[in-house]
């Protein structure tokens, strides 16, 4: 069963009196436990669709389901990382990750304690815990996110340019552990980045977006050998995958 | 260093003495202008002497400011939420503001009764409209992102306002409050002063009523320490408050 | 533009339906009974109460009085404030000298002077004069100064070097930008006067507004008090809005 269906969702905004759609009838399927990744031109509407299964935005028509059941609002079951970290800057680090968990009223206050403790041992940061945001580097910020995301305990991860913000080196090994953490709970994750070499790492499919109001221009499946380390950019299908997105991004960008 | 100092010296000492001068020769008339040096012991001695006036002010104050604090967030959160609000409470609001402020003194002691409950009303009046307009423009000045991940991790309306939309508001407030409290020190001096029940306001007028001019000054001298007080405590809390403001 | 010019209407109508919707609550609280007339008195009542009381003629004495009071009290303000203002902004032993006086002065409620000033100076309308000059110099020094010494250098240096002379600079540079500063300081002192003459009046006089205020307390009926007490403080409302657009215009040229 799909876990999360995109159903003919259209997305216009109010802009000086006039409707601007940026989505117009897209569909999609993502299976339980799918590594989806989105790539696209910068406005081409990802963050709107993200947005939009995240339940932070109610699409103008169309509908969008998760295991059958509308999304009316948003959720700690998809759970976002947010672009830019957002932490709460009055926060310590560790209360940070406990924003996560403590509104569901699921646990109580020492379980919460420890599961965040837990979330930053896996994002590797438990030295942090007093820390505050401003102490940290991007890099920390961007891994206190996730694990404020994880702890969360969400079936649905929704993860918009992540690491865009981050060195060459950094990105690419938050990647390889996004990818470990991704193996160890299986949870359909969705992944916004402007990078098709991180794409082509990191999912099972990607899907590329066009000009607005295009929406999806085309669906590739990746098919390499998972779990996936830095020797799988020396595969030709590798580099075959990956030129192919870099094709399709700047006909799309042409084609104006 | 030294340089400025000498004249802030002098700028001290040259007022109060010719005070004391002026007095003590009968230039000015030592009833209604006692030698400062008179002053100066009653300034010391007037709290053991009154100390439960000390005491209704400083209740005053406290009260005002939490009440003020408090219904001032609450508001200002409210109208943060709407444009249409804002502008319909927005004329009534500065009407509030710009009127001068003892002019509902005489309402409130109809209303009230003689008592703390005048003071503490009028400071309330005097110094809310500073909290409600700074927590407004702090509220909406919070960050969509922000918003965003209480929403995500499901926040009800409540928690949002209470985890973060008003800490994120909070420098915006100090801000707001720091303004406000010299307000809400002016509004209690003159409810007291009206409302003669106790305090330093009423001290004022008590001593004033007897001639006793030296305690006249003592009181007044008090109220611009507390005055002082609150101004720098206010400014020193609100900086500590910004620490974690660079992100 | 038209867009944003209908949106301040709307606003400014808005505001003006909430103080109509103001009364409106008002009259019907009482209307209905579930606030005591004879307490507060009624909007509909105190509008009577208002055209008995200008009928009579009586009160116009009363407001020439307190409004010629303030209008005296801050003449002379400006008068002394203005110039002294710019002599302590570029004369810095004297500002030492004064800072700390002034200061207190500044943190000092108006209200707690009224005693002192009517003991020393006498129960007439000098006292009061005196009131409203105090209220209003203080915030005029404070302000004028600042904006007297916060003259950039190098507006001075460019000015030395056209070859000005020390007057041509004070009058052309020193003097506006100053003038600037003490207008917005009037606009504080407009306030604190307004405050301070009344309660002047309100303590001891036989004329002036205040007078009426605190009549109010000895047998007054409860129209005629909400009368006043809404009259006050809308001619000071009306006051204090005036300032403010004249330092709004005149903020146009503000920065050069
Ligand atoms: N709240 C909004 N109001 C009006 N227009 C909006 C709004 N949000 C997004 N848009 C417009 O929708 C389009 C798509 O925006 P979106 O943020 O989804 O792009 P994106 O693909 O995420 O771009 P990027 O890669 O730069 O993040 C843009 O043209 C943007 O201007
Ligand atoms: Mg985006």
């Amino acid at each position: 069963m799909a876990r999360i269906a995109v159903d003919r969702v259209s997305m216009a905004f109010e802009t000086d009196n006039e409707h601007r759609f940026v989505l117009k009838d897209l569909s999609l399927d993502i299976a339980d436990g799918e590594f989806l990744t989105i790539v696209g031109l910068s406005g081409c509407g990802k963050t709107t669709l993200l947005n939009l299964i995240a339940g932070l935005l109610t699409p103008t028509s169309g509908a969008i389901t998760v295991d059958g059941k509308p999304v009316t609002g948003p959720g700690p079951a998809r759970a976002v990382v947010f672009q830019d970290a957002s932490l709460l800057p009055w926060r310590s680090v560790l209360r940070n990750v406990e924003l996560g968990v403590e509104m569901q009223k699921r646990y109580g206050k020492e379980e919460i304690r420890e599961r965040a403790l837990a979330h930053l041992e896996t994002v590797g940061l438990p030295d942090f815990a007093n820390a505050y945001p401003h102490q940290l580097s991007g890099g920390m910020r961007q891994r206190v996110n996730l694990a404020r995301a994880l702890i969360a305990e969400p079936d649905v991860l929704l993860m918009d340019e992540p690491f865009a913000a981050l060195d060459a080196h950094t990105r690419e090994s938050m990647g390889y552990e996004l990818q470990r953490i991704w193996a160890e709970s299986r949870k359909t994750v969705i992944f916004i980045t402007h990078s098709a070499d991180e794409a082509v790492t990191l999912s099972d499919r990607i899907v590329v977006m066009g000009r607005p109001p295009n929406g999806i221009i085309a669906n590739l499946d990746v098919g390499l050998p998972r779990p996936r380390s830095m020797e799988v950019r020396g595969l030709p299908r590798f580099a075959e995958l990956s030129l192919e997105i870099r094709e399709l991004l700047s006909k799309a960008g042409a084609r104006s | 260093m030294n340089r400025r100092w000498i004249p802030r010296l002098l700028g001290l000492v040259i007022p109060f003495l010719a005070w004391e001068v002026a007095s003590r020769t009968g230039l000015m008339h030592p009833v209604f202008l006692p030698p400062f040096s008179t002053v100066l012991w009653q300034v010391v001695t007037l709290p053991g002497e009154v100390w439960p006036d000390f005491l209704s002010t400083g209740f005053e104050i406290v009260v005002s400011l939490l009440l003020t604090g408090f219904s001032g967030v609450v508001i200002g959160v409210v109208l943060a939420q709407s444009e249409k609000l804002d502008a319909l409470l927005g004329a009534l609001m500065w009407f509030f503001y710009a009127a001068p402020l003892v002019v509902f003194t005489t309402f409130f002691i109809v209303t009230l009764g003689v008592g703390p409950g005048v003071p503490i009303c009028l400071g309330i009046m005097s110094g809310i409209v500073f909290v409600i307009a700074s927590t407004r423009d702090g509220v909406r000045e919070v960050g969509k992102d922000l918003v965003n991940v209480g929403r995500v991790f499901g926040a009800n309306p409540l928690e949002l306002a209470l985890r973060i939309v008003v800490p994120a508001a909070v420098p915006m407030i100090m801000a707001g409050l720091r303004i406000g409290v010299g307000r809400v020190l002016v509004g209690v001096i003159v409810g007291e002063f009206f409302a003669s029940g106790g305090g330093l306001g009423y001290l004022i007028v008590r001593y004033g009523n007897e001639l006793d001019m030296a305690r006249v000054y003592a009181a007044v001298a008090w109220i611009v320490f507390t005055s002082i007080l609150l101004n720098t405590g206010f400014a020193r809390i609100e900086r500590s408050f910004v620490t974690w403001r660079p992100v | 533009m038209s867009n944003k010019g209908s949106r301040r209407v709307g606003r400014l109508l808005l505001g003006a339906g909430g103080l109509v919707g103001f009364l409106a609550l008002w009259q019907l609280l009482v209307s209905v009974g579930l606030v005591d007339r004879g307490l507060i008195g009624s909007p509909i009542g105190a509008y009577q109460e208002g055209g008995r009381l200008f009928d009579e003629g009586k009160i116009w004495a009363d407001i020439a009085v307190t409004f010629r009071t303030l209008g005296i009290g801050l003449a002379l303000s400006l008068l002394v404030g203005a110039p002294l203002s710019v002599i302590l902004g570029r004369w810095r032993a004297g500002w030492n000298a004064v800072e700390l006086p002034l200061l207190m002065l500044n943190a000092t409620p108006t209200v707690a002077l009224v005693i002192p000033i009517i003991m020393i100076i006498g129960i007439g309308p000098n006292s009061k004069v005196a009131l409203a000059f105090i209220g209003a110099v203080i915030p005029v020094l404070v302000s004028g100064r600042a904006g007297a010494a916060a003259v950039p250098d190098a507006y001075l240096r460019a000015a030395r070097v056209y070859g000005a002379s020390r007057l041509d600079i004070f009058l052309k540079v020193v003097l506006p930008h100053s003038l600037l500063a003490v207008l917005s300081g009037t606009r504080l002192g407009v306030g604190r006067a307004l405050t301070a003459v009344l309660v002047g009046e309100m303590y001891a006089t036989q004329r002036g507004l205040g007078l009426w205020i605190s009549r109010g307390q000895n047998g007054m009926n409860a129209d005629l008090l909400a009368f006043i007490t809404l009259f006050v403080a809308a001619a000071g409302a009306c006051l204090i809005g005036a300032v403010n657009l004249l330092d709004r215009s005149f903020a146009g040229w503000r920065t050069p």
